[in-house]
């Protein structure tokens, strides 16, 4: 609890928590102007999604280049001379920011089924909308976590530049391949092509599983890392 | 809090003749590289004692005493201090009773001096009204009250160096660990500081510049090619009329052996 509480804190004074709680509704106001000027519903969803994916990987940036922080100011090494077990200072910087995530994705949609004409407003239920919205944070995880892998060796500006450079290195190729590419980055695709007469939520489902399960992985690896680092 | 450590033992009249021991380091070994910089090290060291540890490879010191703190590993060998060996120990009981402070003093620059204090105590256990009590006892002592309230990123090193000695010192541990203390201090604070009240207390010092450390260790230990090999009162350095220094240290190893 103390560690939570200390890595809340430091998420929040370095205006990081802030950052990943912001990004989601600046995706939503700017889709809400494109949507406006444009005229056109699917104009608005695509931008919608197109900016809510960049708010995933920039929080996974900010995330990274926090703990990265973390670890070259000696910061861990002063709580880890404290007893602090590392897996447990790996598992607070990846579950705070990921709540912080979840929450900050909850109140962009809700700010979004207010302000546009989207589908998501005419879901036909809130189940739907919620796993639409939990898909789309999702990939937003692994992404984390892979930050923090990043993290452990590399500095802050590279760590930061890293998670950027893997999110577009991951996305071209989805994006490219259409609708094979569905499982992996759904929640996007989701927001972009809201169907009202779709309840998409087996598939929201599954990408919220397969993010969780690579997340997962990566995280796991993370701690491994951090576990054999000097400090 | 653990039970691993002999406090009755300690306690009693006969802890002054029995010197149980505060730092025991068995067959510890470090490649870094290709380079063994600690390579069977063998240490024990008696309860009570401040003592010096310098290496002709001036890395091997401040290695040795990250790998007791527990923030390098070791590629074998075992490290026991205060009688509890880290990866066994209680958390709690760990930080109470072991105490570092490194090169970098480490501290989160976001926090405050009092905040960095608070929360070590609070890592060790530290609970209640005593922990109030410790933090205005350190911050009076280190006299850190001025800069209480200021976050440590506008503070400048000496500050930094004192409010992490301040924090290592909170918990009252048993065993200290000091990497190359107190760079910044004027010599007569470092001296004033550094002389660190215990007759329970253990305290190794890691430096490159052993001749800072006098009038404050009473032990020397030296680590040449990854091993132990000079452990000894600082009496007899002056009995062989050699000065404080890593050559001193040399040379009275060469005669010991």
């Amino acid at each position: 609890m103390i560690l939570t509480i200390h890595v809340a804190r430091q998420l929040w004074i370095q205006l990081r928590l802030l950052g990943i709680l912001a990004l989601p509704a600046i995706a939503t106001f700017v889709a809400v102007i494109v949507d406006g000027q444009s005229g056109s519903r699917e104009a608005g969803r695509i931008a919608l999604a197109v900016g809510l994916a960049t708010a995933a990987v920039l929080s996974a940036a900010l995330v990274g280049s926090g703990f990265a922080e973390e670890i070259r100011s000696g910061a861990a090494a002063w709580l880890v001379v404290r007893a602090v077990p590392r897996t447990a200072l790996v598992g607070a910087w990846f579950v705070l920011p990921a709540l912080a995530v979840l929450v900050a994705f909850v109140l962009a949609g809700i700010l979004a089924g207010l302000a546009l004409p989207l589908a998501l407003l005419q879901a036909p239920d809130a189940i739907a909308v919620a796993v639409i919205l939990v898909a789309a944070a999702a990939p937003g995880l692994p992404l984390s976590a892979a930050g923090l892998v990043v993290a452990v060796y590399a500095p802050v500006r590279v760590t930061m530049v890293a998670v950027i450079g893997l999110a577009v290195i991951v996305a071209v190729p989805l994006v490219m391949l259409g609708d094979a590419a569905v499982h992996a980055a759904s929640g996007y695709w989701l927001v972009a092509g809201m169907d009202p007469a779709n309840r998409p939520i087996t598939i929201g489902l599954q990408a919220i599983g397969l993010c969780m399960a690579v997340a997962g992985l990566l995280w796991g690896v993370a701690a491994l890392l951090f576990l054999r680092r000097d400090l | 809090m653990p039970t691993s450590t002999p406090d009755a033992l300690w306690s009693s009249p006969a802890a002054g003749r029995l010197r149980p021991v505060g730092v025991e380091v068995n067959d510890l070994a470090r490649r870094v590289g290709n380079q063994p910089l600690l390579d069977g090290i063998e240490l024990a060291v008696p309860v009570g004692t401040r003592a010096l540890l310098a290496g002709v490879d001036a890395e091997a010191p401040s290695l040795l005493l990250r790998i007791m703190a527990g923030l390098a590993r070791a590629d074998r060998g075992t490290v026991t201090l205060a009688g509890l060996q880290r990866g066994s120990a209680i958390p709690e009981g760990w930080a109470r009773r072991i105490g570092f402070v490194g090169a970098d003093p480490g501290i989160p620059l976001w926090m405050t001096a009092a905040e960095s204090l608070d929360l070590a105590a609070r890592l060790s256990g530290i609970d209640g009204p005593d922990r109030q009590r410790r933090i205005e006892e350190s911050l009076q002592h280190f006299q850190l009250g001025a800069i209480r309230d200021r976050p440590l990123q506008h503070a400048g090193r000496i500050i930094l160096e004192r409010t992490a000695l301040a924090a290592a010192l909170l918990p009252d541990p048993e065993v200290l660990l000091l990497d190359e203390p107190l760079r910044a201090a004027a010599p007569p604070d470092r001296l004033r500081l550094l002389r660190i009240p215990g007759e329970r207390r253990t305290v190794l010092i890691a430096s490159r510049y052993p001749a800072q450390q006098g009038g404050i260790v009473d032990r020397v230990i030296l680590i040449r090619d990854g091993r132990v090999t000079l452990h000894a009162p600082i009496g007899e350095l002056d009995a062989q009329r050699l000065p404080l220094s890593l050559r001193g240290l040399t040379a009275l190893a060469d005669l010991v052996s």
